[in-house]
């Protein structure tokens, strides 16, 4: 046996070994390993000398590890991000900050360039409401720390640019069919071609794809819960289960449905973008009926942009880019309680929000390089944009179906400019220096400066130095500022304002050959956070007395910037290939203490948001037809649930995922396969589920895992 | 009425954005041209795949010459020159010959081939700002010259450039024209053609 294993240990040896006699190519092979970026500084740099932590996640390593979702590809392949599934939705944190519900709106999500956090809720998806066909990304960048130097609001934990492809990397048509057995099936077509119109270069790559999913039903535990606050008499959870049981089997639990498209043009210097997005998700189980099938939330968007780009002289480069957004969000949410309902409604109601957000804007873009050499480079541009937002609430009766009105709508007509400066300097070949700051003026909060300053030091061969500090913020959102209940919500109003993040990091990175190390520390202190606090009895007899709140209201709630957090910590990655690239492996870990304050000082833990979060990976490509296997993992320490207050310290224990993946060419041309396994060790979330608190005063039940999903998927590409 | 206020503006602003957008299309003659690898990790990736090429030290015998193809009146072409003469100044040997760096302005195809076959120039690097048909002519003029070209431009290579740069996955890559390799005797080891993506 053991002379067996040698044998094999010697052959795998034989095969990663050059051959007799070749060349060491492993320089050229690290060379080529370098990950290019392009959103840390909105040039094409080397993601080493980039002024931020910057990772790339290439298309081909989204393919060989059976990745479906942006999530996925964060959980599994970067460093530093950490995204928690809540149900079937992922939520995004960084080196130990994760602020819970925020719908994403603490990272700002590019797509090729283009902003998709919308001007209502700052929404933005990395799961399956992403909105952007898979097949179509080239490669994802993740600028980690703060990110509003260029680009403004929401850039607090970081950047991510989807870059999606070239035609040249997309030419043919394309039909792709895949499926996590037996819960979901995605069906989407794309086609990429180049051409040439009135003598100039031109492309273009499109794709459509849509998604259903029901299931798995998962299984709840049932308990006796508190009962209706109004009424005093237990309420009904599901026609399925007596009065005041909440649980059971949650059939109607995971239910989605998503279509998006994506078309991306190209013509000499002109870009044009366009994207749509429809996605509908069931989310029964957060609070209101248990698994109501009626229960849903739906976001839409429709984003076009369009940028033209011009070399002016051998020092001016210049851009204009044109782009307007569209988004809308509806939530229908039902209750059977006469407590979540009108008084009128004592049978129960279904809740519905309706948030829009329309925006336009432009924005002129110029680059100096002073010397025509790009040692120095001024990067200026002004990003005008105008708003229209617009929100409602209404509450039709279980009884009649009728609304008596609506409740704190609103519609705001809204102006914002935001002007950025950055300066490039490399006054010697290993010294490099980044200057930058971007004002942003608001009519919705006021004002936000941002600055970021960095340095990048190569102090020898293959090593890379740097030294980062940067500002971020995010802009209340239309929500905060201006939603409004008479019965029980005062706006947040002009008093808001945005939240704001300083971070400092050190990072070393080394590369010998086809290997590379990194390790770096960082600090982020995040000041004038959002918290829903309730109003004193002063406040609320104010409020009573402006209007705000109707006479004989109890209690009132207010958005308002009242927490801070303080951060600090360590991550580390190791990344290399052998065999010629074949073989590909990387291991990264982040470590963070961090600590969320209330208005009383206090400090404490953050929900959901993991100490220690981590992966590891590695792929070998058979050579010829044969696959393409890899095996990642990612772990995510024991961490407080979102039930988590001093008094109540609840945690769930570490996580760890496996993904196991083939992937290949089958022998009809243009036919290829991937196949993937996925296996959690841990059967529970972060999150605890139930409409209210059981009456015998025991936490929550936490969300269940999916612990074993297959997916199958196949790609035949026509026409090439 | 608000709504309909701002639909209005909205779109005589966006009609006066389009306007202005169109006139600047239309008064420049083409847009930039799209380098997408940045030309300082072309440098270094040209000058390590020269360093693998078996006849660059008897092509280059005592000093390897390093020439920059500009097209005058060409700005994305100088801006790409300039970077690259500088890049390449940061480096000072290749397989310990000593590196010496010129800057060529195109005239013509054969002019190029006269002025790299006289000045014992190893290696040429042809900036952006060239037509196929530029391309596909020095490309002819060169059959023949021992010469590693490489091009700024991946469309470059597969009208005759021995040596091409193109981004995917976020990474660069490279990609070789096997057939110009061989005319312009190039010769690169088999481990150093597993790397990159080739063409004949």
């Amino acid at each position: 046996m053991r002379g067996a294993l040698t044998l094999r240990t010697l052959a795998l040896a034989a095969a990663l070994a050059p051959a007799a006699g070749a060349q060491d190519t492993s320089e050229l092979e690290g060379l080529l390993d370098q990950d290019v970026v392009s959103a840390a500084s909105k040039v094409p740099e080397a993601a080493s000398t980039a002024p931020a932590m910057s990772v790339s996640i290439s298309a081909d390593e989204i393919r060989e590890h059976g990745i479906r979702t942006i999530d996925e590809a964060i959980n599994f392949l970067a460093i530093g991000m950490q995204i928690e599934k809540l149900y079937f939705n992922g939520e995004i944190g960084a080196r130990g900050v994760l602020l819970s519900r925020d719908a994403g709106a603490h990272v700002l999500l590019l797509v090729d360039g283009h902003a998709v956090n919308e001007a209502w809720g700052a929404t933005a998806y990395f799961d399956r409401g992403t909105g952007v066909p898979m097949e179509m990304i080239d490669h994802i960048e993740l600028i980690i720390g703060p990110g509003s130097v260029l680009y403004g609001s929401n850039a607090m934990l970081g950047v991510v640019n989807i870059v999606t492809k070239r035609s040249k990397d997309f030419s043919a048509a394309h039909v792709i069919v895949e499926s996590e057995l037996p819960i979901n099936l995605r069906a989407a077509v794309g086609y990429g071609r180049n051409f040439r119109l009135f003598g100039r270069d031109g492309e273009i790559a499109l794709e459509l794809d849509h998604f259903e999913q029901k299931g798995p039903t998962i299984d709840f535990p049932t308990y006796e819960a508190e009962p209706d606050a109004v009424t005093g008499q237990p309420r009904l959870y599901s026609p399925e289960q007596p009065p005041g049981i909440w649980g059971g089997p949650g059939d109607d639990t995971a239910t989605i449905r998503g279509s998006s498209g994506y078309l991306r043009l190209r013509l000499d210097g002109l870009e044009v973008g366009l994207r749509g997005v429809h996605y509908r998700r069931a989310y029964p189980t957060d609070s209101g009926n248990f698994d109501d099938p009626d229960s849903f939330v739906r976001d839409r968007w429709l984003s076009g942009d369009i940028k033209y780009s011009a070399t002016l002289s051998e020092v001016l480069q210049g851009s204009i880019r044109v782009y307007a957004d569209h988004y809308d969000y509806r939530q229908d949410w039902g209750s059977y309680a006469a407590a979540d309902c009108l008084p009128e409604q004592m049978s129960g109601c279904m809740w519905r929000l309706i948030g829009r957000a329309n925006w336009a804007g432009v924005e002129p873009q110029l680059s100096i390089d002073w010397l025509g050499n790009h040692s120095l480079v001024t990067l200026l541009g002004v990003d005008g944009r105008i708003k229209n937002v617009g929100s409602n609430v209404n509450f039709y009766s279980y009884v009649d179906g009728v609304s008596p009105g609506p409740i704190g709508a609103f519609e705001k007509d809204e102006q914002s400019l935001g002007a950025y400066l950055q300066n490039t300097y490399w006054p010697a070949s290993f010294l490099g220096l980044n200057l930058g700051a971007r004002l942003d003026v608001d009519s919705r909060f006021g004002r936000a400066l941002s600055p970021r300053a960095a340095a990048t030091l190569l102090p020898w061969v293959g090593s890379t130095l740097k030294l980062i500090y940067a500002e971020a913020f995010r802009a209340p959102t239309a929500w905060e500022v201006y939603y409004i209940d008479p019965r029980s919500w005062v706006a947040g109003g002009s008093d808001m304002e945005p939240e704001g993040v300083r971070s400092v990091e050190l990072s070393l990175e080394q590369r010998f050959g086809s290997q590379r190390v990194f390790a770096g520390v960082f600090e982020s202190w995040w000041e004038d956070l959002v918290l829903v606090q309730d109003l004193s009895e002063d406040e609320l007899a104010s409020a009573i007395e402006r209007e705000d709140i109707l006479p004989g209201t109890p209690t009132a709630s207010q958005p308002r910037n009242v927490s801070e957090i303080e951060s600090y910590g360590v991550n580390a990655g190791y990344y290399g290939a052998l065999a010629s690239g074949a073989m590909r492996y990387g291991v990264s870990v982040t470590h963070a203490v961090t600590r969320i304050s209330g208005p009383d000082g206090s400090s404490d833990r953050v929900p959901v948001a993991a100490p220690t979060t981590g992966n590891a990976r590695i792929s070998y490509s058979l050579p010829g037809f044969w696959p393409t296997l890899a095996l990642a993992g990612r772990y995510v320490s024991r961490r407080p649930t979102d039930d988590y207050t001093p008094e109540l310290p609840l945690f769930v224990g570490a996580q760890v995922e496996l993904r196991a993946a083939l992937s290949g060419k089958l022998p009809i041309d243009g036919l290829s396969y991937r196949f993937s396994a996925n296996y959690a060790s841990r059967h529970l979330g972060p999150y605890g589920v139930g409409s209210t608190y059981p009456a015998d005063g025991s936490p929550r039940p936490l969300i269940p895992v999916d612990p074993f999903r297959i997916g199958i998927g196949l790609q035949y590409d026509l026409f090439p | 009425m608000r709504g309909r206020r701002l639909r209005q503006s909205l779109g005589r602003w966006l009609s006066g954005v389009g306007l202005a957008l169109l006139v600047i299309c239309s008064s420049l003659s083409v847009g930039a041209e799209d380098v997408a690898v940045p030309i300082s990790l072309q440098m270094n990736l040209l000058l390590k795949v020269a360093s693998y090429d078996k006849n660059l030290k008897q092509r280059a015998g005592d000093r390897v010459r390093v020439a920059v193809v500009v097209r005058s009146n060409d700005p994305d072409s100088g801006r790409s020159a300039a970077q690259a003469l500088k890049a390449l100044a940061e480096t000072e040997d290749v397989e310990g010959l000593p590196l010496d760096r010129i800057s060529m302005t195109y005239t013509d195809a054969a002019g190029l081939a006269r002025f790299t076959h006289e000045g014992n120039v190893s290696i040429l690097y042809v900036t952006p700002g060239f037509s196929e048909t530029e391309i596909d002519a020095m490309a002819r003029a060169l059959d023949g010259v021992s010469v590693l070209s490489a091009g700024a431009l991946a469309k470059y290579t597969p009208l005759g450039m021995v040596l091409g740069f193109d981004l995917a996955g976020g990474k660069p890559k490279l990609i070789v024209n096997l057939g110009r390799a061989k005319r312009q005797n190039v010769e690169l080891s088999s481990s150093v053609l597993k790397l990159v993506r080739v063409i004949e």
